[in-house]
């Protein structure tokens, strides 16, 4: 299995959250479902949309907005998620940008909520900028960066942060 | 990458070989000069393939280490030294260090191995210079007859073969083997090909004739190639890869072994040209052992957790014939809803239930491992126990094939291991003291396994010292764990388990105690875990017995599923005591509120309520009545309908339609209970009691206490877990979770009988006993099926006859035609059901019923309650009258005219229990208390005695040693039966002297089980 050590390009997934676009590298999603019920964890902290049952697995749910915005939960019966890799599932892919340890993501399937899913795009990695240093700190250490794009720029996002929020979190 | 597969592989499979070997090496221990040729060759193999094994996948340390253990076990395999003590120790050493790494799949964990493979060769040195081996000389620089420039070397190449040049007297070799030289020469081919060979000219060809072979063949090993030819070369060279001429000068032979540890000189190292690099990056570093020596003796290898099982090939097949049934029905199902015909829907249905259940427990089987996978690890602690400790112990282990879900089986090595521990440190006496007691020198200690009562019941017995009571009750009132007056009541059995209170472990007086209680509470929490329950019993100077009762699995339990605000919940029904149901204007007027808190009284207990959908801050919903969808319920003020008279109308009409009052409310109290108090639990509603799934909790999810675990629901959506005493922490009851077993009174109390009030219809009222019901369920006429004139309903999978009262009984009237019934189904061997048109109530009798009227045996007696007449019911009678012979008729032949005495002060019960044996012809005798037993027993000639344990005047439990102190009477046969909790009241019973005991509950066990004993006693 050939190595690529610099990747040029790598494919992004975009979808829509709350009028804003992100995206994630396609090599940690595992699935996009359609609109699935969703149950509501009561008690538990609001970063957390409740938990969803695909094909009898539990996928934990965990909503963007409200982690980088603090928004208040929306309260969803139904949820379109984006469902990320195990460590398990990611194994053998060991030259990953961003270079969070694949460990975080854990053992047990935990998926992002979104609206609407967008084009799957093939970005240079030269067209990743950097986070504009004036956003909130807190919000800085989620995001890889953000690609520009003509028509909007795409936020992209460290899932591996995402999911541990417990350890970043002040 | 592919490094990595192959790595994990060869961890794998050495976790395999690696099994067994341990207990090999101590039956070789045990066996001393004669070693089981299929243990040492077992353990053989096991050695040499990790050995092999290893050197392919370039672990040079573990091969090393191996290779050296497999040295000396070939020499015990061919005789030349026999298993020691020494040797074996060495073994065991080597075989510790291979399991820890093997275990957590790292050869960094290796270490230490130095002095354990010098050790090892040293014996083999020691072995071979006793000149019995005997010894393929290996010479460096001998001439070398061949020259492999001119044979024809390809097919060693081509399958990396080793090549061998060696040296045979062949009349010598014929002489002994008894062959010609041609069956020799066979023989040779059978191992490899003989490339070339060379007969050297001698003098006397009929003494001795010297021939000379190149062989290429696939065994790597001399020792066991010349063994195994059955020849003693008189020389031999292998050779290395390097020396072997290659075709073009390219290609090299990429071999993995170093050669055997030969004697005069050693093999040049053989390089492995390694294609593959070494392991991947991923894995986190481990820590590495610090010191192995810091080790205790004692040790258990802590198992990694499996990432692969093994399963009887037996149960795989089961499954895929399962399977394929699934398949069929799936089919069936497809077709039948192609052609729209649901009729044979419902008969699909069926056997999809039935399909679906089977591979459900066949699934639930293949995570059960036999528990003897953790008692197998004891002979080695036992043995390393009585070196350092220098007692004499025996260890006998049974019931090691009796299975436990795999969680639990993982999890338990380590509080037997205190428990045996203690066994022997503590509870064994030195071998002097032993001898004093006379008592023989060798301690024993036993570890079995067996299925009780649908759970497994582990024992481990001891023949040493005892635990005297009395010096617990001491020692508790000394470190203030319990009062004088409380100490002084307690019995013996509570006074063992003062050992598992927690002050208990921090006692030092290993000298003044029989120096258990180190750590016991831990013990005790660690089988609480999995819902494990221990008991302790002792006599001073004879023995100790710790029995510790587990659940079959984890995995599923029974809860009971809920749901607030559109919500489902699942609470695990080891923790309900009962469901309350309030309708209508209970819903406001039973529930008070004391301090802003609500309570509602249960049979004269107070009980604090919380509310679900509070505790959970769930935002109350409502229903739009439109959209039928839910939303939030947007009013600011919930209103208060406590009063009569709310001072908020929201309800613009007035009278009847009151939604205060309104029939439609509805809500049910779940009654928990957490150790010793309760509380109740609002819902608005109660879906079901199902067997569910537990599925653990996301990291994330963890922090919430409250839940225990996730469940999937048969329709597929998901439901939380509640954590009982979590919720009632949060909720802000305070309950006392320590499970302190208070000591019961005496009292008659526990004979007052809960019934279940009902009515067929009519007027009359009727009563059944609640501990002999199941379920009462409301099913509709339509679901009934009729069959050669009788009824029957579906329960569960079978289906199960129904009687109704009118049928039975003459003069009372009918049901009517109520489109819905109750059935009663009772809790007795075969379930029937009993049809009621109303439920009235559960209330607790009085002990006094008036007998019921005459020549009709079903009810067996009237009594009052709240104030109408009430006809008790006799079960038993019900059953026959409908399904005559639904009890098997072996029963009545065995116990035919037997006398029995029958003590029990509870005229309901004996009347119950009574007609019952009367109706299997068995003459009865009713005594009310233990002294009027002990009369008749003196005067008449029983056969047997049926006694309840608490009676005034005279106990079960007195009545028991007083028969069985006396010579007449001391193999009668005796049975307790209570209502009291079994697991305090069997002991107890058993210990006085019956023989067995029953719960009151369960009446045709009662009988089963009495007949046994009765059959012993006549055998005897």
């Amino acid at each position: 299995m050939a190595r690529k050590k610099n990747m040029s390009s790598r494919q992004i997934v975009t979808f829509l959250l709350d009028d804003v676009v992100y995206g994630f590298d396609i090599r940690i999603i595992k699935e996009i479902t359609p609109s699935v019920p969703i149950t509501p964890v009561p008690l538990i902290r609001h970063e957390i949309s409740g938990i969803v049952t695909i094909r009898g697995l539990v996928v934990l749910v965990m909503d963007i907005a409200v982690i980088l915005g603090g928004n208040k939960q929306s309260i969803r019966s139904m949820a379109q998620i984006m469902i990320v890799k195990t460590t398990r599932e990611l194994g053998t892919v060991t030259d990953f940008r961003p270079s969070f340890d694949a460990e975080v993501l854990g053992d047990k399937p935990v998926g992002f909520l979104f609206d609407a899913v967008g084009d799957i795009l093939s970005v240079e990695t030269s067209a990743i900028e950097g986070t504009p240093s004036h956003l909130k700190e807190h919000n800085r250490h989620y995001m890889e960066g953000v690609i520009n794009l003509k028509s909007q720029p795409v936020i992209l996002l460290n899932a591996g942060k995402l999911i541990s929020i417990d350890t970043t979190v002040s | 990458m592919a490094q990595n597969d192959f790595v994990d592989e060869f961890f794998a499979e050495a976790r395999e070989q690696l099994l067994t070997a341990e207990e090999d090496v101590l039956a070789l221990e045990q066996s001393g000069e004669h070693p089981d040729a299929e243990t040492v060759n077992r353990l053989f193999r096991a050695l040499h393939s990790i050995k092999g094994g290893a050197a392919c996948v370039d672990l040079n340390g573990i091969k090393e280490l191996a290779h050296a253990m497999e040295n000396v076990v070939g020499l015990v395999r061919e005789g030349s030294a026999a298993p020691t003590r020494a040797v074996t120790q060495l073994l065991l050493d080597g075989l510790d260090r291979l399991k820890t790494c093997i275990a957590s799949a790292d050869e960094r964990l290796l270490t230490d191995t130095g002095t354990v493979i010098e050790g090892l060769t040293g014996v083999v040195n020691e072995i071979r210079t006793q000149g019995n081996a005997p010894k393929p000389e290996k010479d460096g620089t001998a001439e070398h007859y061949f020259d492999l420039k001119r044979c024809d070397l390809s097919v060693v190449r081509a399958q990396s073969l080793h090549l061998y040049e060696f040296a045979l007297d062949i009349v010598l070799e014929c002489k002994k083997s008894n062959c010609t030289p041609a069956e020799l020469y066979q023989k040779i081919c059978s191992v490899g090909t003989i490339i070339a060979d060379y007969n050297e000219p001698v003098k006397d060809p009929a003494r001795t004739m010297p021939c000379f072979f190149l062989l290429a063949t696939v065994i790597d090993d001399p020792e066991i190639l010349f063994p195994g030819l059955e020849v003693i070369p008189v020389s031999f060279y292998r050779y290395t890869p390097e020396e072997i001429p290659s075709a073009n000068g390219g290609d090299r032979v990429a071999r993995a072994e170093t050669g055997a540890a030969e004697i005069k000189k050693p093999l040049p190292e053989n390089k492995t040209t390694a294609v593959k690099s070494t392991s991947g990056k991923n894995r986190p570093a481990p820590k590495l052992l610090t010191d192995d020596d810091s080790r205790p003796a004692a040790s258990v290898a802590v198992p990694v957790d499996e990432q692969a099982v093994r399963i009887p090939v037996e149960l795989l097949d089961k499954l895929m014939n399962l399977v394929g049934e699934l398949v069929v029905v799936r089919n069936r199902n497809t077709q039948l809803i192609i052609a729209g015909n649901t009729q044979e829907l419902s008969v699909v249905n069926q056997r999809l239930n039935t399909v679906t259940m089977e591979i459900q427990m066949t699934v639930m089987r293949t995570r059960m491992r036999p528990v003897g996978n953790v008692f197998s690890r004891f002979t080695r602690v036992v043995r390393d126990l009585s070196r350092t400790l220098g007692k004499e112990i025996e260890l006998d282990i049974s019931g090691g094939d009796v299975e436990l879900d795999k969680s639990i089986v993982d999890n338990i090595a380590e509080p037997l291991t205190h428990l045996v521990r203690n066994a022997a440190d503590h509870g064994l006496e030195a071998a002097e003291d032993r001898l004093l007691a006379g008592k023989p020198a060798v301690g024993h200690i036993s570890l079995s396994a067996r299925h009780q009562a649908g759970m497994v019941n582990i024992r481990i017995d001891d023949d040493g010292k005892g635990i005297d009571p009395h010096l617990l009750r001491s020692a508790a009132i000394e470190k203030g764990l319990c009062t004088l007056s409380a100490a002084t009541a307690m019995t013996d059995r509570e006074a063992f388990e003062l050992i598992l209170l927690p002050g208990f472990s921090t006692a030092s007086e290993v000298t003044d105690l029989s120096g258990r209680g180190v750590g016991m509470d831990v013990v005790k929490t660690s089988f609480q875990k999995f819902g494990g329950i221990i008991e302790i019993q002792s006599a001073a100077g004879a023995g100790t017995t710790i029995s510790i009762n587990l659940p079959l699995t984890l995995a599923i339990i029974p809860a009971l599923i809920l749901t607030v605000e559109g919500q489902c919940f699942a609470i695990p029904q080891v923790n309900v005591n009962e469901v309350v149901w309030l309708h209508g204007d209970e819903v406001y007027q039973s529930i008070h509120e004391i301090d802003d808190k609500e309570v509602y009284w249960l049979r004269g207990k107070m009980l604090p309520l919380m509310r679900l959908s509070k505790v959970l801050e769930i935002r109350p919903t409502y229903r739009d009545p439109e959209t039928n969808e839910r939303k939030m319920d947007r009013r600011k003020q919930a209103p208060d309908r406590r009063q009569k008279q709310g001072n908020v109308n929201h309800d613009k009409r007035k009278g009847p339609r009151d939604r205060r009052t309104s029939i439609l409310n509805s809500l049910y109290i779940i009654v928990l209970q957490v150790g010793s108090d309760q509380f109740g639990l609002c819902v608005e509603t109660i879906v079901d009691t199902e067997e569910i799934v537990v599925k653990p909790l996301h990291e994330h999810l963890e922090k919430c206490r409250v839940y225990a675990g996730i469940t999937v629901l048969g329709d597929g959506s998901t439901a939380l877990i509640i954590d009982v005493p979590e919720l009632a922490r949060t909720g802000g009851v305070r309950c006392d979770t320590t499970d302190t077993k208070t000591v019961k009174s005496r009292s008659s109390d526990d004979d007052r009988q809960k019934m279940l009030v009902f009515s067929a219809g009519g007027k009359e009222r009727f009563a059944l006993p609640l501990s002999l019901l199941l379920r009462v369920d409301e099913v509709s006429v339509n679901e009934l099926q009729t069959s050669g004139g009788r009824e029957y309903l579906r329960f569960g999978n079978s289906v199960v006859p129904l009687v109704r009262l009118e049928k039975v009984i003459n003069n009372i009237s009918i049901c009517g035609d109520s489109p819905y019934l109750f059935t009663i189904i009772p809790r007795i061997g075969k379930p029937i059901g009993v049809a009621a048109a109303e439920i009235i109530d559960i209330v607790d009798t009085e002990n006094s019923i008036e007998p019921g009227p005459v020549g009709q045996n079903i009810i067996i007696g009237t009594q009052l309650v709240d104030g109408h007449l009430t006809g008790i019911l006799d079960l038993c009678a019900l059953v026959d009258a409908v399904e005559p012979g639904w009890y098997s008729s072996e029963d009545r032949n065995k116990i035919k005219q037997r006398r029995v005495v029958l003590v029990e002060d509870s005229s309901f019960f004996s009347a119950l229990l009574g007609s019952y044996l009367r109706g299997i012809g068995v003459l009865v005798t009713v005594a009310v208390n233990g002294r009027e037993a002990l009369e008749i027993v003196e005067h008449t000639p029983v056969d047997g005695v049926i006694s309840d344990l608490e009676m005034p005047v005279m106990d079960g439990f007195e009545l028991a040693r007083h028969l069985r102190s006396s010579e007449n009477h001391r193999s009668l046969p005796l049975m307790g039966i209570s209502a009291m909790d079994e697991t305090v009241a069997r002991p107890r019973a058993l210990d006085a002297g019956f023989d067995a005991f029953c719960s009151k509950g369960n009446l045709p066990r009662i009988i089963s089980c009495f007949e046994t004993i009765l059959t012993k006693a006549k055998m005897r």
